[in-house]
């Protein structure tokens, strides 16, 4: 990859890569500084790095995995425990900010791997054997973790919706 | 899809960070493409900074930590200062409207 | 001398939390708005977030000064897509509180379906609080503010926010 490459790679991908790390932590500043450690990462080893799907491929697994590094190292830990839960059949109803600013804390207090596999399902809309391949874990444990996950987050989303309900009326926000 | 999932494909859909992004890693970047004795000692910086993080990886995260405490408190100030805008602007309207009062009751004992 | 102290304390509690009203009745606008800011400084928050400001910035400089006397400002701010999206009745929860002693009104005033009022909180008839309420056709306004014990608090927060000319 030359410089210009990279230059292009930084302008295409910074979204992806600034996206992965703030729904992984929920947080704007960490992000970018972790966004911003990757690249550069790439940047030292831009010659073994081809640019294309390979460097997609690249970017997710260095993002990801310095997110779980410093999660890892780190003190804000206040992971909510994923335990086996029953199955849950709520739906939640239509679109509402305030529901998505509840789910983005909710997911950014799972434990790393968790979290991990639900950013990049939801967040990148990876399938099941990406993701394996990313985070270097079977298919079955991506499933797995994606089920358990999915239903605490569900459940807690919920029972949100239902504290809300209070008025009479509710009018669909766009 | 059901709408659990599309609200949580919404919630952590992709975001564009802040403004001038790509330019400060295209910077530091450049940066580390100096003379050979900067490079020396950038790497040896770096090597330090590696032990540091193996060692405990305390340091990473009280630079995370400050990090965040200086986004807080940045967003504590916006915050604050936002309060006060429109604090004041409700207060000018209160106050032409008391004005507009009493210029309409001193106009009204003028008259009698 | 002790427990006259501890009285002291808890009396001066009980009178902060009296000019502090309970705006929860207020988050049901919420699912109508098409806009919510809602911010909450307690004492606290003010102090440590003062301590950030800079004098040399214009807009700083003035915040530090209009909050260096503040105990609290708690702020919602409601913006519907049309007229008639809330009534006036609905803020009923937030009025009857007002009805306690130590609030007396200092201005209240109704137009077609607009309504302003500030009202001034007293402890020992010095005024140290308030709560105005902007109630405009597609816009909800409250604002409960702490402290404001000297008239330049008032003044100072009110001219928050006009442009100088000379900039």
């Amino acid at each position: 990859m030359t410089k210009t490459d990279f230059e292009s790679v930084v302008r295409e991908h910074q979204g992806m890569v600034y996206s992965i790390a703030c729904n992984f932590f929920h947080n704007a500043a960490i992000a970018e500084e972790i966004a911003q450690d990757v690249f550069l990462q790439l940047y030292e080893r831009r010659r073994s790095v081809e640019a294309g799907s390979h460097c997609v491929a690249w970017l997710r697994r260095s993002t990801v995995h310095r997110c779980i590094d410093t999660l890892r190292r780190s003190s804000f830990r206040n992971e909510i425990q994923v335990d086996v839960l029953p199955e849950i059949p709520v739906d939640v109803p239509a679109t509402d900010p305030f529901l998505q600013e509840r789910l983005r804390r909710l997911v950014a207090s799972l434990p790393e791997t968790p979290r991990a596999v639900l950013v990049l399902r939801f967040g990148e809309d990876m399938d099941a054997e990406e993701i394996g391949r990313t985070l270097q874990m079977p298919v079955r444990t991506v499933w797995s973790h994606l089920q358990r996950a999915t239903a605490l987050i569900r459940e807690k989303g919920a029972r949100y919706l239902e504290e809300k309900e209070d008025e009479p009326v509710r009018t669909r926000s766009s | 899809m059901s709408p659990f999932e599309h609200d949580l494909r919404e919630s952590l859909k992709r975001r564009e960070p802040p403004q001038g992004f790509a330019e400060s890693v295209l910077a530091r970047a450049s940066a580390m493409e100096r003379p050979h004795g900067h490079i020396q000692f950038s790497r040896w910086l770096a090597v330090a900074a590696l032990v540091v993080l193996m060692v405990g990886g305390i340091a990473a995260s009280r630079v995370i930590q400050e990090r965040r405490r200086q986004a807080d408190g940045e967003k504590a100030k916006e915050q604050l200062i936002v309060a006060l805008r429109i604090t004041g602007s409700k207060l000018r309207l209160a106050h032409e409207k008391f004005s507009a009062i009493q210029q309409r009751t001193i106009e009204l004992q003028s008259q009698q | 001398m002790r427990k006259l102290m501890l009285a002291v304390l808890m009396m001066a509690a009980t009178t902060v939390m009296a000019q502090q009203l309970d705006l929860k009745s207020l988050d049901k606008f919420a699912d109508r708005a098409k806009g919510k800011t809602q911010i909450d400084l307690d004492e606290a928050t003010l102090k440590s977030t003062g301590g950030l400001l800079k004098d040399k910035k214009a807009d700083e400089g003035l915040a530090k000064k209009s909050t260096e006397n503040l105990k609290g400002l708690f702020l919602r701010v409601f913006e519907f897509d049309k007229k008639g999206a809330y009534k006036l009745d609905e803020l009923k929860p937030i009025l009857d509180q007002l009805k306690a002693p130590n609030w007396t009104p200092f201005l209240r005033n109704k137009e077609e379906d607009e309504q302003t009022e500030i009202w001034m909180h007293r402890t020992n008839n010095e005024i140290d609080g308030m709560l105005l309420i902007a109630a405009e056709s597609n816009e909800l306004t409250v604002i409960n503010v702490l402290g404001l014990t000297r008239p330049e608090d008032f003044s100072n927060l009110k001219n928050f926010g006009i442009p100088n000319i000379k900039e």
